[in-house]
């Protein structure tokens, strides 16, 4: 048996090959019949959800040079989310494969539903990636995501690699859906998504027969609790402090206005941050207290716009007193956009910083102990105040 | 040494495989349904039996250097009871064959392809281990040697990015749970442990001329569920309440790291090398079955036992999973049970016989004098 087995063996490759190769063939020809769905776009009304598919599609000239493609848009609307994601592959007469798709646009009328439970049909499809990201929208996502095929293509199929980036940078937040549905179900049930917003276009548009558009960074945050949506952060200052407390931005940049230092120097300073550490703590003494310790390892100035000349801002070295005060300043500033951002949110009984999630995994009984005090869970930030301190490690 | 047999160190390297398949694939899945954040405490719970059961192994392989379980059996309470035994062990390894084998179905039916036609492809697969299978244990012994640096780099890499991702907060508040639960997890669970098996399986067929299994093998296998209860932490650090909805830990655990390459996922490759354990361990456990075979129908007809056991598998896959509707947790709840009671039962049942036969050779050596 075993000598028959091994002078035999090219036999039994032969058949594999010879069962293999055509159905290699036939997977080929299946490869034209599909389409990939790049984004998703969600919009309601009131009875059907309409779907609105950003799909890549190979051009008439792609075979030649291999690198052209198009991004085409295509909408359907059914009572639930599965039957009109079938209907998007019916209307484009290929397989929708979702395998590939980046990111999930909520129209301004979905938002106001239950997220998490409208997301259902995602969570049970095994093709979709885990870090598909979420954003949300001021119009409906049909119009939306139309206006990503206006901007560059590299742009428009990566719009999450841009989005991980700039959230580095403190510009964006990339907020997969897993992590949507993580902080939804974590004791303080908050969570964040960016919205997609693009610069006016609409003069180009008049001018030329084929606009483009650009995309907007810093747009307002909109934030979910329970997996609906409860308000939105638009102030510039708020948003920043927002992103300065995220785990994922890195660096960014901070603006000081009508810096004075002494008679000599007026300036607006653009200050470089580099290297953030961010730490969220929660002690106990009468009520809670939320730590946010903000380090700034690296800061350089980016520039200085004064109206008049002073050569003291051209030395190599900065003078010391000097320094002290740009940091002062931004210390100021990065503490009072915190504070505004904690007080806002708290003012609609909203924990954007996770104070319920921080006291249940490191002070469960003292927590408990504070919220058998208060009158009821709508009052649970009531008494919760704020200690920021921000650190400038090196200065140059 | 014969195509039988395999060094010391090969055998370890076989466990170590066995154990990255068995532990970091499906399982944390399913233990982050039953006891949450408790997962990693589930794990550290059945290795710690684990351990001592392996060192029971280690004790009959001191005790018995050259024996197999058959002989050993064989000599001490008959030939009877040891072709039964051997029985019990041939349902042991094919049930805990059909978990990697589930778990290779999971990663290429459910992730890598959109329309994957399983019962073509695991035709390629069977093939593939049985024919490894059939060339005897040194061939898969010194696979093993080839593959592990590559399998645990990959295993280490994935678990690594996983880490930078993680929120490790997320698994607080620890001990939040009971040892009852904790037990009742192992237990539903228990098939994906009792590595130590394989070690029973091979008695006779470790090549102890250079050097025998000793303790140190057990505190390897202590350092290396350590490293797992770290994967499984971070594993359910990155999805918590999702964690039980996904496929493998690890398909998934790297999932939000590299997001921003313009390379697409590398880590894809890693997912996919470590995918070779599956395959290693799987012939590992079709060997223990055509061994066991083998012994049962007289130690004479190993190719036709090998290729045999080969067909019970696929046919198993086939008809209790695609056939019959068995739910996969229904299949692991009831094998958890059994393969609990053989993994309990049989290494003491072995210890008995090795020191029934070490007085024996005691007794027939005075009597020799």
């Amino acid at each position: 048996m075993k000598q028959f087995l091994r002078k035999n063996i090219w036999i039994f490759l032969i058949i594999s090959l010879a069962i293999l190769f055509p159905q290699s063939l036939s997977t080929q020809a299946e490869l034209n019949t599909r389409m990939i769905i790049s984004g998703i776009g969600i919009d309601f009304d009131g009875t059907n959800y309409q779907i609105t598919a950003q799909a890549v599609l190979p051009s008439s000239n792609s075979k030649e040079s291999g690198i052209n493609a198009q991004v085409d848009h295509v909408s359907a609307s059914a009572e639930t989310i599965s039957q009109a994601m079938s209907e998007i592959s019916n209307k484009f007469g290929k397989n929708a494969e979702l395998s590939h798709t980046e990111f999930i646009l909520l129209g301004n009328q979905i938002e106001n539903k239950n997220i998490v439970g409208e997301l259902d049909f995602f969570f049970r499809n095994f093709k979709l990636k885990n870090s598909i990201m979420l954003l949300t929208c001021e119009k409906s996502a049909k119009e939306t995501i139309e206006k990503i095929g206006k901007l560059d293509m590299g742009v428009a199929l990566s719009l999450q690699k841009i989005f991980i980036s700039e959230e580095e940078n403190m510009h964006s937040l990339n907020k997969s859906y897993v992590e949507f549905v993580i902080d939804s179900f974590k004791p303080s049930a908050t969570s964040q998504i960016d919205t997609l917003e693009f610069e006016d276009t609409e003069e180009n548009e008049s001018k030329e027969k084929q606009s483009k558009a650009k995309l907007k960074l810093n747009t307002p945050i909109k934030l979910f609790k329970n997996g609906v949506f409860t308000s939105k952060i638009e102030d510039k200052e708020m948003i920043n402090a927002f992103y300065l407390c995220n785990k994922k931005s890195r660096s960014g940049n901070i603006q000081l206005k009508n810096f004075s230092f002494g008679d000599a120097i007026n300036a607006n300073i653009n200050l470089r941050i580099d290297n953030i550490k961010t730490k969220k703590y929660v002690t106990f003494g009468d009520n809670p207290t939320l730590h946010v310790d903000i380090k700034i390892v690296e800061a350089s100035i980016d520039e200085i716009s004064t109206k008049g000349m002073n050569k003291n801002l051209y030395r190599s070295v900065i003078q010391k007193d000097l320094q002290q005060a740009i940091i002062n300043a931004a210390q100021e500033k990065i503490t009072n956009g915190i504070y505004e951002l904690f007080n806002y949110t708290k003012s609609i009984n909203y924990d954007i910083f996770g104070v319920e999630n921080l006291a249940s995994m490191f002070n469960l009984d003292e927590w408990n102990n504070y919220i058998q005090k208060l009158d009821g869970k709508s009052k649970l930030l009531e008494n919760v105040s704020i200690d920021i301190s921000v650190e400038f490690d090196k200065f140059r | 040494m014969n195509r039988f047999s395999i060094t010391r160190r090969q055998a370890l390297f076989l466990f170590i495989i066995c154990t990255i398949s068995s532990k970091l694939q499906t399982l944390p899945c399913m233990f982050s349904e039953d006891v949450g954040n408790n997962l990693w405490l589930v794990l550290l719970f059945g290795a710690a039996i684990d351990i001592i059961f392996f060192s029971l192994t280690i004790l009959i392989n001191h005790l018995c250097p050259n024996l197999t379980i058959y002989d050993l059996i064989s000599q001490t309470l008959g030939k009877v009871v040891a072709k039964l035994v051997c029985f019990v062990l041939i349902l042991y390894f094919l049930f805990t064959a059909l978990m990697p084998y589930e778990a290779v179905r999971n990663v290429f039916a459910n992730n890598l392809f959109d329309t994957l036609p399983w019962q073509t492809f695991s035709i390629f697969l069977i093939f593939a281990v049985g024919y490894l299978a059939f060339s005897g244990l040194k061939t898969i012994g010194r696979s093993s040697e080839l593959y592990l640096v590559i399998i645990v780099a990959s295993v280490g890499i994935l678990v690594v990015l996983g880490a930078f991702s993680a929120d490790f907060g997320n698994i607080l508040p620890v001990f939040n749970t009971n040892f009852a639960e904790i037990s009742k997890t192992y237990v539903n669970h228990s098939i994906w442990f009792g590595d130590y098996m394989i070690f029973l399986c091979l008695l006779g067929r470790i090549d102890t001329s250079k050097r025998a299994l000793k303790q140190i093998d057990v505190l390897i296998y202590a350092w290396l569920m350590i490293f797992y209860a770290f994967g499984y932490i971070v594993f359910y650090c990155l999805y918590t309440v999702l964690a039980s909805s996904q496929t493998s830990l690890i398909s998934s655990i790297s999932a939000f790291s590299l997001l921003n390459l313009s390379v697409g996922r590398p880590d894809w490759f890693l997912v996919l090398l470590s995918q070779i354990a599956s395959v290693l361990s799987l012939s590992t456990y079709l060997y223990c079955v055509s061994d066991s075979l083998n012994n049962i129908f007289g130690k004479k007809h190993y190719a036709i036992c090998s290729i045999i056991s080969v067909v019970i598998l696929y046919l198993l896959d086939f008809l209790l999973f695609s056939h019959s509707g068995v739910s996969y947790m229904g299949y692991m709840h009831i094998s958890g049970v059994i393969s609990l009671c053989i993994q309990l039962i049989l290494p003491v049942f072995c210890v008995f016989c090795a020191v029934l036969a070490t007085l024996k050779n005691k007794k027939h050596t005075k009597e020799r004098k």
